[in-house]
């Protein structure tokens, strides 16, 4: 069984089409490219899966259950991950108070509890998710940053940080909307050793849309291209970079 | 059937003035993203330029409007320059406060210099006009010709005039707008002598069938508050059918149900936005 | 925000400063002024807490009064005794708040705003309209006054003010501290990034909407309580004594004092009670300039002072550093933080 699968997705916006009969499938531990020009749908399909927007008709199935139409905490809480195209961190929040909060819900850290715990168990607490967040921090080489305010990060490093973010709610499949763009090639290694290892130690599912063709090519092992949101190909890296239609669609326009 | 034609004609007369008021709201709202909170003090203002120019200088009355909307303008051109220019990029929530306070010290200002007794305008036209056996009262005349102009006016401007395009540019995309070379200082500037406007006339049209006074505002601005939200923010169509709708629903209410209007037209509101919380005509 | 060693005595400090004061300040004038006083603070609290979440809640003084005639009438009309009507005074505005909030809460921070005003109508309206229950216009009085008989005290709240004054220092403090408590912890960390980044923390799981209810229902909550209070020990409530007027005092004390801290909420209340307690001095002429005096501090703090009087202070530190050189540098970058994995 995969892991996600979409059946029939459709998204119409007031008179245009931007998602149109999308069918995907993305099994544990594999990754999947996404490709297609500017304006493909591709950003749309990831807030259909998300939750971020309800599609128009068709069906979103996360092993194996129905997960249409579920609001984005509820996904993520069942280990559906997301990150944004433009870097999304906590600005004002410490590089570590960033990773903290994104562990908040795992933590189960209710009001009432916030209120009542005593001191010595809050020292614990905190110490546990401390520990956690050190540990994802340490993973990506960004301890020695951790109390630095994020919004004071180059934008290279808040991207890394908005893929540590969505690691640390433990995804079981990982979104990542252009994951690459504005990173040197020194991080892009970075980038793509974390998401490697989290795959290889967990069996993390992950759907990444991309435009660094390379990086697209070596690290996909399966590749979907979608042109005015409809898939016009699909299939191993070799078999995409012969693709006739590919390289007129997509390729050939660059 | 009489009275039914009685409150039909009063509601037709309530809701043009809501509208007026509303679209004004909802052009600023739409493109500014705050809400203005002293919004009812422009109509005041206008009722109170209508007092002076017709109560006490004894002015025709064609003049009031014209007045009223030059000194509305200028009011709305501080509040831009003053409070929304500056403040554009804090979010939505602290120039909202900065229009509070400068609501509070117009209302105050007026209540000092013209104290705070009901001012009374002559009004237009009096008098009733005999339709079967029903009739119809002719102070209501020229808020209805006036009202139906003012937006014949406004929709001709927004939809075939190029400033008019420019404002609807600006209300989906400031950016975009930006790198389109348009001068958005100055394109915010007519917005708001639009919506200035358009609060004046309403001032204006409203003191011939009630009393002006310092805090009239407040009440007329929980009302187009309710127009916008209900009609959809930002959208002048959504203003259009919301203001039928509460004017309506108002003038009914306050004839069948005499106090419980007001519970009458906030559950309406909720119940509105329950059902679509983007409101009647918005986008999602 | 980690204060220095010494910092942490200062709020202890003031409590019992706090307590101790009405052994040397007992006319009933002062006190009075008070009471009032810490009654605004637990108001001001909750605004503080609701805005960082995004909203203002200008009809604070709306849930307060809630709590007041839930409390006279539990009082009046079932024979509760206080102790037990009292938390009812502050589950009640509590669970109208997470009515409101299904509503109000998905809207965007400043139609809130709208909304809240609109609710302060509509219950203002229902104070004033239906008689049989909250007595119209005139109100309800006389509100009964509690008394504690128990371990063999004997503290009758009619005979004085202080017990009064001594309820709502406790339900004060206990405020204060919840709301310390929370700000300094994780979920603080969570809530003071709802409505900068929403989007993200529903990623991590997180159901912002909740914790934004969470956030109105707490602070109606002890706005209730305050109400409590103030119900008994001006034994006659009407509906004008929690106009929309008040409420803008509030939101103003909480914008005066820095919305980027709790402590602003409480400096800023203790700002507007002074300026209150100077606008009394004034000729009684002078009234009428009042609200415009408080429009142009509103519009001119917004304009000019966006931080408050405690950015002012931080603005004030960081100039006494610069001049003695002790400048703290922001954190620097260096590229070789950064391990290669």
């Amino acid at each position: 069984m995969a892991l996600l699968e979409t059946q029939k997705l459709t998204k119409t916006f007031i008179g245009l089409k931007a998602v149109t009969n999308m069918d995907l499938s993305v099994n544990k531990g594999q990754i999947l490219g996404l490709i297609g020009p500017n304006g493909a749908g591709k950003t749309t399909l990831f807030n259909l899966i998300s939750g971020a927007l309800p599609p128009t008709s068709g069906k979103v199935l996360y092993k194996g259950r129905d997960i249409t139409g579920f609001k984005p905490h509820i996904l993520a809480r069942m280990g559906i991950v997301r990150t944004f195209q433009l870097a999304t961190v906590f600005q004002e929040l410490s590089v570590l108070d960033n990773i903290q909060v994104a562990l908040h819900y795992k933590s189960r850290v209710g009001f009432l509890q916030t209120l009542f715990e005593t001191p010595a168990m809050a020292h614990k607490e905190n110490g546990i998710v401390r520990e956690k967040a050190m540990k994802l921090l340490n993973i990506a080489g960004l301890t020695n940053l951790a109390d630095t305010r994020a919004g004071n990060l180059p934008g290279g490093y808040q991207k890394l940080m908005s893929v540590i973010i969505a690691l640390a709610v433990d995804p079981e499949l990982l979104l990542l909307d252009e994951p690459m763009s504005g990173l040197n090639a020194e991080e892009i290694q970075t980038l793509i050793r974390l998401v490697k290892t989290i795959r290889d130690e967990r069996g993390t599912g992950i759907i990444m849309v991309e435009h660094n063709m390379k990086v697209v090519m070596d690290h996909c092992e399966y590749i979907v291209v979608i042109n005015f949101g409809q898939k016009i190909a699909e299939g191993t890296p070799a078999q995409i970079a012969s693709d006739q239609r590919v390289i007129e669609a997509y390729l050939g326009s660059e | 059937m009489a009275q039914i034609f009685q409150v039909i004609v009063n509601a037709l007369s309530l809701s043009l003035i809501y509208i007026l008021f509303a679209t004004g709201l909802t052009l600023i709202m739409g493109i500014f993203d705050v809400c203005n909170f002293a919004y009812g003090e422009f109509v005041m203002v206008g009722g109170i330029a209508t007092y002076l120019i017709v109560a006490k200088s004894g002015l025709p009355y064609i003049v009031a409007p014209f007045a009223a909307m030059i000194i509305v303008s200028l009011i709305g051109i501080i509040f831009e320059k003053g409070i929304f220019y500056p403040m554009r990029n804090r979010g939505g929530l602290e120039p909202a406060l900065a229009t509070f306070g400068s609501s509070t010290i117009m209302q105050t200002a007026v209540l000092i210099l013209f104290g705070g007794m009901p001012l009374g305008v002559p009004s237009i036209m009096s008098g009733q006009f005999k339709i079967g056996s029903a009739y119809f009262p002719m102070d209501r005349l020229p808020i209805i010709i006036g009202g139906f102009l003012m937006i014949t006016l406004l929709f001709l401007f927004v939809q075939k005039t190029k400033l008019g395009l420019a404002i609807r540019a600006l209300q989906q995309d400031q950016d975009a707008a930006a790198l389109q070379g348009m001068n958005i200082a100055s394109i915010r500037v007519v917005v708001w002598v639009v919506a200035s406007c358009l609060a004046a006339v309403a001032g204006v049209l409203l003191s011939s069938i009630s009393y002006v006074s310092p805090t009239m505002g407040s009440g007329y601005l929980l009302k187009g508050f309710a127009v916008v939200i209900m009609g959809g923010l930002g959208s002048i169509p959504g203003a259009l059918v919301g203001g039928f709708v509460l004017g309506f629903v108002d003038s009914f209410g306050q004839t069948y149900l005499g106090s419980y209007s007001y519970m009458f037209a906030f559950a309406f509101i909720m119940l509105v936005l329950i059902v679509r919380p983007q409101g009647l005509m918005g986008k999602r | 925000m980690k204060l220095p060693k010494w910092q942490t005595y200062i709020p202890l400090l003031f409590i019992i400063f706090m307590f101790v004061l009405p052994l040397f300040m007992n006319s009933p004038r002062y006190l009075n002024l008070l009471n009032q006083l810490l009654l605004n603070i637990i108001l001001a609290m909750g605004v503080y807490s609701v805005w960082s979440v995004g909203f203002i809640n200008a009809a604070q003084p709306i849930f307060y009064g809630l709590g007041s005639y839930t409390v006279a009438l539990l009082m009046m009309r079932a024979h509760f005794p206080f102790w037990l009507a009292f938390p009812m005074a502050g589950v009640i505005p509590a669970v109208v708040a997470l009515l409101f909030g299904l509503i109000g809460l998905k809207m965007k921070g400043a139609y809130f705003l709208f909304l809240t005003i609109a609710l302060d109508g509509l219950i203002s309206w229902l104070f004033i309209s239906w008689k049989g229950l909250f007595g119209g216009q005139l109100g309800i009085f006389p509100v009964p006054q509690p008394r504690i008989q128990a371990f063999g005290l004997d503290i009758n709240f009619a005979t004085s003010r202080t017990p009064y004054y001594y309820l709502a220092l406790v339900t004060a403090v206990i405020t204060c501290l919840v709301y310390f408590k929370m700000f300094n912890s994780r979920l603080g960390r969570v809530w003071e990034s709802i409505g900068k980044t929403e989007d993200l923390l529903a990623n991590t799981g997180i159901s912002v909407f909740t914790q934004k209810q969470i956030a109105l229902a707490v602070s109606c909550f002890f706005a209730g309580l305050a109400g409590a209070i103030w119900a008994p020990y001006i034994t006659i409530i009407t509906p004008s004594q929690f106009g929309l007027w008040q409420g803008i005092t509030i939101v103003l004390g909480v914008l005066v004092g820095g919305i980027y801290s709790p402590l602003g909420a409480i400096i800023g209340t203790i700002f507007m009670a002074a300026l209150n307690l100077v606008f009394t001095y004034l000729p009684s002429q002078t009234v009428q300039y009042q609200p415009m005096a408080l429009g142009f501090i509103l519009v001119l703090v917004l304009l000019f002072m966006p931080t408050g009087i405690l950015g002012l202070s931080g603005r004030v530190q960081n100039r006494i550093k610069e001049l003695t050189g002790r400048k703290t540098a922001p954190p620097s970058i260096n590229k070789d933080d950064v391990k290669a994995v």
